[in-house]
């Protein structure tokens, strides 16, 4: 699902958080959206799912204008907390959010217990949220995300405060995600991460510094590490 | 369907935190039982003067806890001028009297109550004329201050309960994802409002029960117009906790909002005669839903208000239910504008 992004500007109480951005994301592609933190990759995504409106500019999720009803179903959305009901199991949380998509009751059951096996929880899905341990956490929010078969994935740095080796994991679920034919939109500020992506966005100071392949943003720095990248590019800004 | 949806979420969370389900059903109980020991059951016997009263009630009201003498009218006016007697009880134009001397609170109440419910074992739902001999209010303070709490209680608590999960929603981001889901915003406020209000009707129902049942309050009117009229204050707090919760950022300033939102209805609710108020600051009562709350189950518990007494109040409550619902909905829209 093509996500495209046009001369989008945000304010917050006369505090410019993004200027005149422009984008493309294609359908089929890990897209990485990199930058410090208050860089404005937040709010690019809120903005791209329809939580905040923009100043000026459109945003298009396939051919149906942001916001809209409609393209809620869409796409499936990981914010950057667990946004997750710690008063209930795992289960109960996926049968939740399953039931606000209007997914019919014996095949959520199914899909839950499908995510849940994805995101290895299938023995603690029915352990309450407030005894899960931080990862586990954020494998529960991802399995929301995914739960209602979205071709467009947004995830708002899915993989902080994950340790190296589920980060791991993590990132071979989206490459498998992706061979399925879904289109992931991922924030992160760690530069290894990055360099999993297929394209890449430079955020900075509201603004895209550079977008392109991430083998040919690397090949314009002389020693070929993403951190370069911002050196050169902000000096030229 | 997702209205129900969230209906059972919100049911099913407050079952697993069992501090807040306490909250809920057994805190209004250990309160009560409170006032009950404070205002209730003395070892006091009232004196109580009746003056050509049928016979039937003066039987029924031996049986309570009181001494019984029967005078005429005069007599019995100057013994409770004299303070002799705490109570007269006399017929004028068809209706019952009960000429008490002031509003002592546990002396009136213990009388009300004797009465109360020897005229409910004769016939019930007959109304009865409250007078004093000093102060002039024609309102029965007293033995309403029971209701008037069960009014407060249960505005308070809910309140709090609803205002502070909706916060937490916000907090941790849940309310965000929710809003992200094809869900439309009336689903939502509607969703929340019926959930708590399961637990309103729940805390209601164990409530009465409990006073009714095990502290003996008498209710003069209908038990179940009682119960409406909780539940439908519940459901205000319900949305007022809602609202007021979208000005907090965290569950500490939504307990701010308890000096400006509940104490006021406390004051308001009936405990002080608004009346004598100068500058008709009485009249500020009307902006409290408690106000209508309270005024509505001391017509049903003590006056035997039939429903459509109550008609006005209820009508207000309904009011601020539907105010605060439509606004519930609109400030959602800074989750999404649609």
């Amino acid at each position: 699902m093509q996500v495209c992004v046009s001369h989008v500007s945000k304010s917050f109480k006369k505090q410019q958080v993004l200027k005149d951005i422009s984008l493309t994301i294609e359908n089929n592609e890990i897209f990485g959206l990199i930058g410090p933190s208050g860089a404005g990759k937040t709010t690019l995504i809120r903005l791209i799912i329809g939580a905040v409106n923009a100043d000026e500019g459109e945003i298009k999720i396939g051919n149906i204008k942001i916001p809209s009803l409609r393209a809620l179903r869409d796409f499936g959305y990981m914010p950057q907390n667990d946004a997750l009901y710690y008063d209930l199991s795992g289960y109960d949380n996926l049968m939740f959010f399953g039931g606000m998509y209007g997914i019919a009751k014996p095949e959520l059951k199914k899909r839950a217990h499908e995510v849940l096996k994805l995101v290895d929880l299938e023995h603690d899905g029915g352990k309450k949220v407030s005894n899960y341990s931080g990862g586990m956490k954020k494998r529960l929010s991802l399995a929301v995300a995914l739960l209602a078969e979205p071709g467009l994935l947004i995830l708002d740095e899915p993989t902080v405060g994950i340790d190296p080796l589920l980060r791991r994991r993590i990132w071979e679920q989206f490459n498998r995600l992706k061979e399925q034919g879904k289109t992931i939109i991922v924030t992160t500020h760690v530069m290894d991460e990055a360099v999993m992506c297929d394209r890449l966005a430079l955020i900075y100071n509201g603004g895209v510094l550079a977008c392109d392949g991430v083998d040919a943003l690397l090949a314009r720095t002389p020693n070929h590490t993403i951190e370069e990248l911002f050196f050169n590019n902000g000096a030229q800004a | 369907m997702k209205t129900f949806n969230i209906i059972k979420r919100i049911i099913k969370q407050i079952f697993n935190d069992k501090r807040s389900l306490a909250l809920i059903l057994l805190v209004p109980l250990f309160i009560f039982t409170l006032i009950y020991f404070l205002l209730g059951d003395s070892d006091y016997t009232a004196r109580i003067a009746e003056a050509d009263m049928p016979a039937p009630l003066v039987d029924e009201l031996k049986e309570q806890n009181v001494t019984v003498t029967s005078l005429t009218v005069d007599e019995g006016r100057e013994q409770v001028k004299s303070g002799q007697a705490d109570a007269l009880l006399y017929k004028e134009d068809g209706t019952t009297h009960l000429l008490l001397e002031t509003n002592d609170a546990t002396k009136a109440g213990i009388v009300q109550k004797a009465v109360t419910s020897a005229m409910k074992e004769l016939s019930p739902g007959s109304a009865m004329e409250t007078e004093f001999i000093y102060g002039n209010s024609d309102d029965t303070l007293f033995n309403s201050l029971g209701y008037v709490m069960l009014g407060i209680v249960s505005f308070f608590i809910i309140f709090i309960i609803a205002g502070i999960s909706f916060v937490r929603e916000r907090t941790n981001q849940t309310m965000e994802r929710l809003m992200m889901t094809p869900v439309r915003r009336w689903q939502v406020v509607l969703g929340y409002t019926l959930g708590f209000g399961f637990f309103a009707i729940l805390q209601s129902i164990v409530l009465l029960t409990y006073d009714i049942c095990v502290l003996g309050f008498a209710v003069a009117g209908s038990v179940i117009t009682a119960g409406l009229i909780t539940i439908l204050l519940a459901m205000s707090a319900v949305c007022i906790g809602a609202f007021f919760s979208i000005f907090s950022n965290n569950e500490f300033q939504m307990m701010q909002f308890i000096p400006i939102v509940v104490i006021p209805q406390i004051f308001f609710s009936g405990i002080i005669s608004l009346d004598t108020l100068p500058y008709h600051l009485g009249e500020a009562a009307k902006i409290f839903p408690v106000y209508y709350a309270c005024d509505a189950l001391k017509a049903v518990t003590i006056r035997g208000a039939g429903p459509e007494k109550i008609l006005p109040d209820i009508t207000a409550l309904l009011v601020f239910i539907l105010l605060f619902f439509v606004m519930n909905i609109l400030a959602l829209k800074k989750y999404r504008r649609i």
